[in-house]
């Protein structure tokens, strides 16, 4: 007989991600906790780096997302030395970072959140996956997604290197521009993507939208909070995910506060609980009032509904149409329901693939000035973009000769951390009763923090390759009653 | 369709965090030995972009780290995909390897028939540095010995 192995992602020391449950005396669920891995030691490893090393160095912390830190952290770096990138890297780099946006939403909306809102909550267990999925939107959907995100991919490889380790942004511009013999290429694939993301919209429509159950999930009062929304926008108010002043709105959707990306240490603090290692941000003129709702509290979202609601409108036609359709069907503005989330992300893919299409024409983008070598250090830069999951920002302190003194990288899901949860808090709450519980009630709590898309992937990724997590329910005696974890292995 | 190539080694892992880079560090090292019976690959992507590595080829065999309840660093495990449940729902970001082969049967997409696991046991996956620890530094001559012969019984025919 062989040797047992168990491979447990529970036993994958203390920094695994799980909620936890606690209950009373009478089965009501007296407090609900998420706890999330915190990513251990970056700053010091940073220290004395020199600092144009940082956007391949922050690329490859993390495997999900590595465009938004690698074009962050350019962000940064120009702003350490006080460099203004030429109107060509500028454009290349939103082109880069659009075609990012638009794989990875695809990737949430059709695979990852897609059990939750394609599938539906109420559908049974064995069909809540991939599988039910693509079964539900069909195999030739499936195919074309795959096909779509590879197309996309390809390019992202051919602009700026491996996706996983981008080499090209760096302080002042990018290291390769667009040969205008290319361009032609990249419009295409940019309208195939817009083509693409009108299908998305019509399969949110027809598959979701006439999901009765999911829509009725959607502005159920388990799963909405009043709070503060925070996102980067334009001059005219309209979302952008590359450049412009980060805009709060408070709980009635009105502008709170709007400011550049290097105030943000004046606007923002961070509270610290002792069941987490997770910091949870929140607005500093606000204050912290624990985890509660409203206008006294500086609780705030980030992610693509607070995108859309601390904007006006979107920068592009028929992004700008589903943007319409979403607020006059919820009817009302800012949308509170977290559910909406998904909605929001579909907004956002058509956004992307127009933009992509929009910046891939440009005649700019050909431009083969596309580096302004740095003369001067300030000494200290804040660069800032919209992750898909989030604002995201980044900051650096250096010496005069431009190594790491200090770096604070503020991620997506420490944004949200705090409204995450109360999410978790609140649906457990209004989901559990006399103690009674199922795994199909886990799931309908799980997903008030999977419409978040929250990020973990900062931490590892040994086998099995998905995010450690559990789920435990602890009755009022302190004794664990149920537990539920995943990519749980046993060998013998 | 392109006829199915015929063998791949992917080395996985993020060597931004220390010793959760070793299937990479491994490969890397053995990435001339093992040439003649596969193609060689490294990264360190995960989830479903991992279908662009694996996709197409007949046989795989992948080396990455493994975090186990008993296991001693350094230790190798020998795994098949069957070892790994596909979770009942994506509740998480990634997409595992079960979950990817699940996707790609489903949709046709071509798939390697056999896929062999390697996995290294670690400590600890969660320490930032691009080295590894000292502990599994000096038993890397005999996992690159293990690995090496592992493959090549696997893969040499």
């Amino acid at each position: 007989m062989g040797k047992r192995i168990e491979i447990d992602p529970i036993t994958r020391l203390e920094g695994h991600g799980k909620i936890e449950i606690f209950l009373n005396d009478k089965g009501e669920v007296e407090r609900a906790y998420l706890s999330i891995p915190e990513l251990r030691g970056f700053e010091v490893f940073c220290r004395g780096k020199p600092v144009e090393m940082m956007p391949q160095i922050t690329a490859r912390i993390c495997g999900v997302c590595p465009t938004a830190h690698h074009i962050a952290s350019a962000k940064a770096c120009d702003d350490v030395y006080e460099v203004d990138p030429p109107v060509a890297a500028k454009k290349l780099r939103e082109m880069l970072y659009n075609m990012f946006m638009f794989e990875d939403h695809l990737l949430h909306f059709y695979i990852l959140g897609g059990p939750d809102f394609i599938v539906g909550p109420g559908a049974p267990k064995e069909q809540r996956n991939v599988v039910g999925v693509i079964q539900t939107v069909g195999l030739d959907t499936g195919k074309k997604l795959i096909a779509m995100r590879r197309r996309v991919r390809e390019l992202m490889t051919f602009l700026a290197g491996k996706v996983i380790h981008p080499v090209w942004a760096l302080p002042g511009g990018v290291t390769r521009g667009l040969d205008p013999s290319q361009q032609q290429r990249f419009i295409t694939v940019a309208r195939e993507a817009v083509e693409f993301a009108r299908f998305t919209l019509q399969t949110f429509r027809e598959i979701v939208l006439k999901n009765r159950e999911y829509v009725e999930f959607i502005t159920s009062d388990a799963y909405t909070h009043r709070t503060y929304y925070m996102g980067l926008v334009d001059p005219q108010n309209r979302v952008n995910f590359y450049d412009g002043d980060i805009r709060v709105v408070d709980p009635q959707g009105k502008e709170y506060i709007r400011f550049p990306a290097r105030e943000y240490l004046q606007h923002l603090a961070e509270h610290v609980e002792p069941w987490t290692y997770i910091k949870f941000l929140y607005l500093k003129k606000v204050g912290w009032k624990g985890f509660v709702d409203g206008e006294a509290s500086g609780i705030y979202a980030v992610a693509p509904l607070a995108r859309l609601n601390v904007a006006d409108g979107m920068a592009t036609e028929e992004a700008q149409a589903a943007y319409q359709e979403m607020y006059q069907a919820l009817g009302t503005r800012p949308v509170h329901h977290t559910l909406a989330m998904h909605w929001a992300r579909v907004v956002e893919i058509m956004y992307a693939a127009e933009r992509f299409l929009e910046l891939a024409a440009d005649p700019d983008i050909t431009s083969q000035r596309i580096r302004m070598i740095p003369r001067t250090s300030s000494g200290e830069g804040v660069g800032v973009v919209e992750a898909p999951r989030g604002t995201l920002f980044h900051h650096y302190w250096t010496d005069t000769k431009g190594l790491i003194q200090k770096a604070n990288l503020l991620v997506a899901t420490q944004n949200n951390a705090a409204r995450i949860a109360m999410s978790v808090d609140k649906a457990a709450r209004h989901l559990i009763h006399d103690g009674k519980v199922s795994e199909e009630v886990l799931n309908l709590v799980e997903m008030a923090f999977r419409a978040y898309d929250p990020c973990h992937a900062c931490g590892t990724h040994s086998l099995p390759g998905h995010f450690a997590f559990s789920v435990r329910l602890w009755d009022a005696r302190g004794k664990v009653i149920k537990e539920i974890r995943n990519g749980s292995v046993e060998r013998s | 369709m392109d006829p199915p190539k015929q063998n791949i080694v992917l080395g996985l892992g993020n060597t931004m965090h220390g010793d959760d880079g070793i299937g990479i560090w491994i490969v890397e090292k053995l990435q001339h030995r093992l040439q003649a019976l596969a193609d060689v690959w490294v990264t360190e992507e995960m989830g479903l972009r991992l279908l662009d590595f694996l996709s197409g080829y007949r046989t795989a065999v992948i080396v990455d780290s493994v975090k186990t309840e008993q296991g001693v660093e350094g230790e190798l495990h020998f795994l098949n995909l069957s070892d790994f449940a596909a979770l009942p729902y994506c509740g998480c970001h990634q997409v595992g390897l079960p979950e990817m082969a699940l996707l790609a049967e489903t949709m046709g997409i071509p798939f390697p028939e056999t896929v062999h696991i390697l996995g290294i046991e670690i400590e600890d996956p969660y320490r930032v540095g691009n080295t590894l620890s000292p502990s599994l530094k000096k038993k890397v001559p005999l996992l690159m010995q293990q690995v090496e012969k592992k493959i090549e019984r696997l893969l040499g025919g």
